[in-house]
């Protein structure tokens, strides 16, 4: 796809770009409010209202990631990793949808033992770690053979470790009165979000602050948002003074919604980047180029 | 009978005795001047850009250098007796390595296919060297690079014109080909220049291919049209285009080859850096510059174009 003339964009990509970040910046601040000030009466309401924003947050991040996995070929190795990318965060997006559509069935009791909210957010973590192993695969083994399958490998392994982690909880009396497979996800979250979390921090580490590294940081902010509730769900919540209880609630529940925004806040980026070029005044490393020019 | 492409001719405008130096400096363009004095004596003035950048007297042992200035003083009778070529850049660049070179043998070629069995030979043995094809009006060079021939280094002339590639080779039509060999001076100015163009080639073309492999065609696109929009102030012939670099700029010095090739890659560094960080953009620079040939390494690092250059 090597076309000389760039299409010239209809709107100003830097403009959409600020637009963007000022709406998230409200949605969050919003988000923010309906949280923690309960505004609406009906805590139902009030519930779905924050729902709400954070599914226009997922969507947002899904809709940019499929722009940007749109712009390469199938020959071209990014194309993999951010159509991986991309469905990750559809299937997040439909565990959200289903979040809102499980909680207006069963807001008055509980949720069954397997729900599609769990199997969508496992795939979403499947198709983001995949993303994850076929950008460090680009990095790091270009020239080893190892395919998709090995991926599938370590995915099983990692299942099945978890799976050990989950007969020893239930042999300890943790969990006492859920059934194997409700352990088994609560497990898996933290697992994954952590291996993910790593995995994320150290490309994005490996990428410095580079603009291709930026849609990692959604997962990172997600890593943070989960490891806080990992944290609790373990019996943190009780060695916290009041003071940290309110801090860390703020920083778990703003991450949230902040890890969408930040991944699709830079997958637009990246999009009007790729899709235009410099036309769109997104590229600015000229600056320190004519700098280092005139020491030549 | 003239050394370089006896058939080009190019109408000199005045009567002024240095008239086509003149001209070609005012245009900016390469060429070459031929001087045949009445007593027998061969003179070469070779200009890059309107720069002169030798003068030679042609001697039955290959050309030898003298100084620019005893050139335009040489006195001839006619115009008859002065041969102004305009050059294209790459075959500038030719014609410097063959007044530079020593020349090592001829051969004769009956046809084509003897020429193309020699070209695989050429390319088994790694052979590095300059060629010269003569055939009826055709003249034509290649530099062969360790085996290889890139595009650039092969020209020919044509009635046409100047052609460039191996391919423009076949476009001989006469079948006796005159073959000389020249073997390059490694200490000229000219096959220095040679081999810093293909370190710079081939680790820019090292380079530029991971970083598509990383990022995609259209983001490496995005940077190729950044650097050569910055590098535009600078008029040189060098553009990147896909993954490779497109140099068909004759430098007539190393220095300035040296600072052209600094500015491309510091902004190929700095577009880099900001696409995927500093890191991974200084292990890329780092990785490809291993990839390169020795020789190659050498010309690079002996004048700093080296990898810890080019990042922040």
């Amino acid at each position: 796809m090597s076309k000389t003339n760039r299409p010239t964009p209809r709107f100003s990509p830097v403009r959409v770009v600020q637009i963007s970040a000022a709406i998230s910046l409200i949605l969050l601040a919003v988000f923010a409010w309906v949280y923690f000030a309960a505004p609406i009466p009906d805590d139902y309401w009030n519930d779905k209202a924050t729902d709400f924003l954070v599914i226009l947050a997922s969507a947002g991040a899904a809709l940019a990631g499929t722009w940007v996995a749109r712009l390469f070929e199938k020959d071209e190795a990014p194309w993999r990793i951010w159509w991986a990318f991309a469905i990750g965060f559809w299937c997040w997006l439909a565990g959200e949808i289903s979040g809102l559509v499980y909680d207006a069935i069963y807001w008055e009791t509980q949720y069954p033992d397997l729900t599609l909210i769990d199997l969508f957010w496992i795939l979403g973590y499947l198709f983001l770690g995949l993303s994850l192993y076929y950008q460090y695969r680009l990095i790091f083994g270009r020239q080893n053979k190892r395919g998709t399958r090995y991926y599938l490998a370590l995915v099983a392994l990692a299942l099945l470790l978890i799976a050990i982690l989950t007969n020893l909880a239930v042999s300890t009396g943790l969990g006492e009165g859920y059934a194997w497979i409700v352990l088994f996800i609560t497990i898996l979250y933290p697992v994954f979000d952590l291996a993910e979390g790593v995995g994320a921090i150290r490309l994005s580490l490996l990428f410095g602050r580079g603009q291709w590294s930026r849609p990692w940081w959604g997962l990172i902010l997600f890593a943070l948002s989960d490891s806080i509730n990992s944290f609790y769900w373990l019996g943190g919540y009780r060695w916290l003074s009041e003071g940290m209880q309110t801090v860390f609630n703020v920083i778990t529940n703003i991450t949230y919604p902040a890890a969408y925004l930040v991944a699709g806040l830079a997958l637009l980026t990246n999009y009007y980047m790729i899709k235009h070029g410099k036309a769109v005044g997104l590229t600015k490393p000229t600056k320190k180029f004519n700098e280092n020019i005139k020491n030549i | 009978m003239w050394h370089f492409f006896n058939q080009a001719e190019y109408s000199i405008a005045g009567d002024s005795p240095a008239g086509p130096e003149i001209e070609f400096r005012g245009q900016n363009v390469s060429g070459l001047i031929e001087k045949q004095t009445d007593e027998g004596g061969h003179f070469i003035l070779l200009l890059a850009g309107g720069s002169p950048v030798g003068a030679y007297v042609l001697e039955a042992t290959g050309a030898k250098s003298i100084p620019i200035s005893d050139f335009s003083s040489i006195a001839y009778s006619d115009r008859q007796r002065l041969h102004p070529v305009k050059l294209t850049d790459p075959v500038g660049r030719m014609v410097w390595l063959a007044l530079e070179s020593k020349p090592k043998g001829k051969l004769f070629l009956a046809s084509d296919n003897d020429w193309q069995n020699k070209v695989t030979d050429w390319k088994a043995s790694r052979w590095t060297g300059l060629v010269e094809v003569k055939a009826g009006i055709y003249q034509g060079f290649a530099f062969f690079w360790q085996g290889e021939a890139l595009m650039a280094d092969v020209v020919l002339y044509t009635p046409e014109g100047f052609a460039t590639g191996l391919s423009s080779l076949g476009q001989i039509e006469a079948a006796n080909r005159e073959i000389t060999l020249y073997e390059p001076e490694k200490a000229s100015s000219a096959f220095q220049c040679f081999v810093l163009r293909q370190g710079a080639v081939r680790w820019s073309h090292k380079i530029l291919s991971r970083y598509q492999e990383l990022v995609g065609k259209n983001l490496l696109q995005v940077m190729n049209s950044e650097v050569n929009h910055s590098i535009q102030p600078w008029n040189w012939n060098l553009a990147l285009a896909g993954n490779t670099l497109v140099d068909r700029h004759f430098f007539p010095q190393l220095q300035l080859a040296t600072y052209a090739y600094r500015t491309l890659f510091m902004g190929i560094g700095a577009q880099m850096s900001f696409m995927i960080g500093n890191h991974l953009a200084q292990r890329i620079f780092s990785d490809t510059f291993k990839m390169i040939l020795p020789d190659e390494t050498a010309a690079l690092q002996a004048q700093r174009l080296i990898p810890a250059a080019f990042t922040n």
